[in-house]
């Protein structure tokens, strides 16, 4: 077989390859999803789309990033688990479409889902945590987390509750605002939404429905003290950010991952996606590690 | 004819080390088209568990275990490869870029230090050690260079101390004490398929260190080690530290950690390659 590579630039296009050859496995695979980043930015489509003879059997799908002038993934730097779409039987060709791609080139945040993909540099993990085996928190603890973990955040929360008053919401749409202060305070200026665009995009996200949008509002002594986002898709429940108020104590921080685990299971999801990034806890919670990985045609030297 | 030969664990006379002591019936899964294998599962059927396992393994031992296919529909080949496993099996450590391999259970992780960006030990742990751990290693270093170890390569006799010193270590839970394991470790040192490397420390002429490691092809294995941490308690770090070093020095590009012990290896910051579980019960 020959395969070629073209450039596709044209955004219906780009639609259709890409409803064609997106296998629509996680959130990150739909192009609803992605969309909602791309829409305020439009940046220049650049999806690189193999043909065998006249048929399309994979895609790469990139936009150029106007600021960078640089290639990036569809939907930008929010995205995790990025994918060369690939039909089956031609795997074998992926290092093709990356060798089309002009110098210099970095793509980050690529899941390995091929044997070339496969062999590039690791950068950080996507997590993920299976709870399609159990009911409760108490069991995920259990069954997932080493014992002395599992004590430890057993006894923060339990402490929570019995020296605080704790009322958890749940769907609170008007808290939205308050996530985005919450987040600001927690994190001060490397917060996510003083990035161009990133309070509307959530606002959107919280109006996708196909996704099952749910905030959780968590009142801590009387005030709203932690607001957090999350989406639902195919069983996977997504937590996408949240803010905690900067005075809240340590163990609240506890307490809240357990609300969330508790709202994953409420929802029967199978999976919980705590997206990237470590932040310190989620492998000791038990969660698996996918690896995201890099892709340079940039030479070290 | 259908392995990759990617890694050491593709590699038949490797697999035949333990193979040949344990003799378990093969079920070896194989996929013709048209007359030509295009797919194969090597099994073997664990007596004592009544389980089939991948071919060679012992008590879990085997990491990377893979269906091998020819490089066309390879998902389709993987796929029905599993399905017609008709017997209880339990496939572990199974590692593969298709699909239905990545939707199975994240069960273990290999862990590999990719090693062609550093020349030395201290570029690996500049590089990838933060904080307290970084701190703890520099001192293990600069701790036991001071002391001035004797160390030695490759004298075969002392695959014997690694024995004792994990024996003496583990107690009953070292592997040295299973049937077998110890003359499948003899039998590493006489592979043709790669180079055996050994490094033993000692202390005031006493070994209290020794550590086996296998290269192949790009990759520095790390296949065990006996240590004695009574006199140097942090002996089992800078045995660790010197291995990697002696694979930079080899010209690999990558150090292999193996899988298993995930605490303890997630401590050095290796890459962490999931590995997945397959199991069929009737």
């Amino acid at each position: 077989m020959t395969i070629t590579i073209k450039k596709i630039e044209d955004i219906t296009e780009a639609q259709r390859l890409w409803d064609l050859l997106s296998p629509k496995e996680s959130i990150f695979d739909t192009w609803e999803f992605r969309y909602i980043f791309y829409k305020y930015t439009r940046q220049p489509i650049a999806f690189y789309t193999g043909y065998d003879g006249d048929t399309p059997i994979g895609l790469l799908p990139l936009q150029i990033n106007e600021q960078t002038k640089q290639l990036e993934f569809f939907g930008g730097n929010f995205m995790d688990d990025n994918t060369l779409f690939l039909l089956p039987g031609y795997e074998s060709s992926a290092e093709l479409f990356f060798s089309s791609l002009p110098v210099p080139t970095t793509l980050s945040y690529i899941a390995g889902t091929n044997a070339f993909t496969s062999q590039l540099p690791i950068i950080d993990y996507h997590f993920i945590a299976p709870i399609d085996t159990v009911t409760t928190t108490d069991e995920y603890l259990h069954k997932l987390v080493s014992s002395d973990k599992r004590r430890e955040i057993q006894r923060r929360a339990r402490k929570m509750l019995s020296e605080h008053s704790i009322v958890v919401y749940t769907n609170k749409l008007d808290d939205l605002e308050l996530l985005f202060s919450l987040n600001k305070e927690q994190f001060g200026e490397k917060s996510t939404f003083y990035y161009p665009n990133r309070e509307t995009i959530y606002k959107d996200l919280t109006q996708a429905e196909m996704f099952h949008p749910a905030l959780l509002t968590i009142e801590l002594d009387g005030q709203k003290a932690a607001v957090f986002l999350s989406l639902t898709y195919k069983e996977t429940y997504i937590a996408i950010n949240g803010g905690i108020s900067a005075s809240a104590p340590k163990d609240f921080h506890t307490y809240t991952k357990v609300a969330k685990l508790e709202e994953a299971l409420q929802y029967k999801a199978k999976k919980y996606d705590a997206l990237t990034n470590d932040c310190g806890w989620k492998e000791n919670w038990g969660f698996q590690k996918i690896p995201q990985r890099i892709y340079t045609n940039v030479s070290a030297e | 004819m259908l392995s990759p030969k990617e890694t050491i664990y593709d590699v038949w006379e490797f697999r035949n080390c333990f193979y040949k002591y344990l003799n378990y019936r093969l079920f070896f899964y194989t996929v013709y088209l048209q007359n030509v294998p295009v797919g194969l599962l090597p099994l073997q059927l664990n007596p004592e568990t009544g389980l089939l396992e991948f071919f060679g393994d012992h008590k879990g031992w085997m990491d990377q275990n893979k269906i091998f296919t020819t490089t066309d529909n390879k998902e389709a080949l993987v796929a029905l490869l599993l399905q017609n496993i008709t017997m209880p099996a339990q496939l572990d450590s199974l590692t593969g870029h298709e699909k239905i391999i990545e939707q199975l259970p994240i069960t273990d992780y290999t862990h590999l230090l990719p090693l062609s960006t550093y020349s030395t030990t201290t570029e690996y742990t500049d590089d990838r050690l933060h904080g307290s751990k970084k701190k703890q290693i520099k001192n293990i270093i600069k701790t036991y260079e001071d002391i001035k170890l004797e160390k030695r390569y490759n004298v075969s006799t002392d695959i014997e101390h690694l024995f004792e010193l994990n024996i003496q270590h583990f107690g009953n839970e070292s592997s040295f004490v299973w049937p077998h394991r110890k003359e499948i470790f003899r039998d590493f040192l006489q592979l043709h398929c790669c180079k055996s490397n050994l490094t033993t420390l000692l202390y005031q002429d006493k070994i209290i260190g020794v550590c086996l490691s296998l290269q192949y092809r790009d990759s520095y294995i790390g296949i065990n080690m006996g240590v004695d941490t009574n006199i140097l308690p942090d002996i089992l770090s800078y045995l660790l530290l010197i291995d990697i070093q002696n694979a930079i020095s080899c010209g690999a590009k990558q150090y292999d950690a193996r899988g298993g012990n995930q605490q303890g290896k997630a401590r050095w910051h290796f890459d962490q390659i999931p590995q997945h579980s397959f199991t069929y019960t009737l």
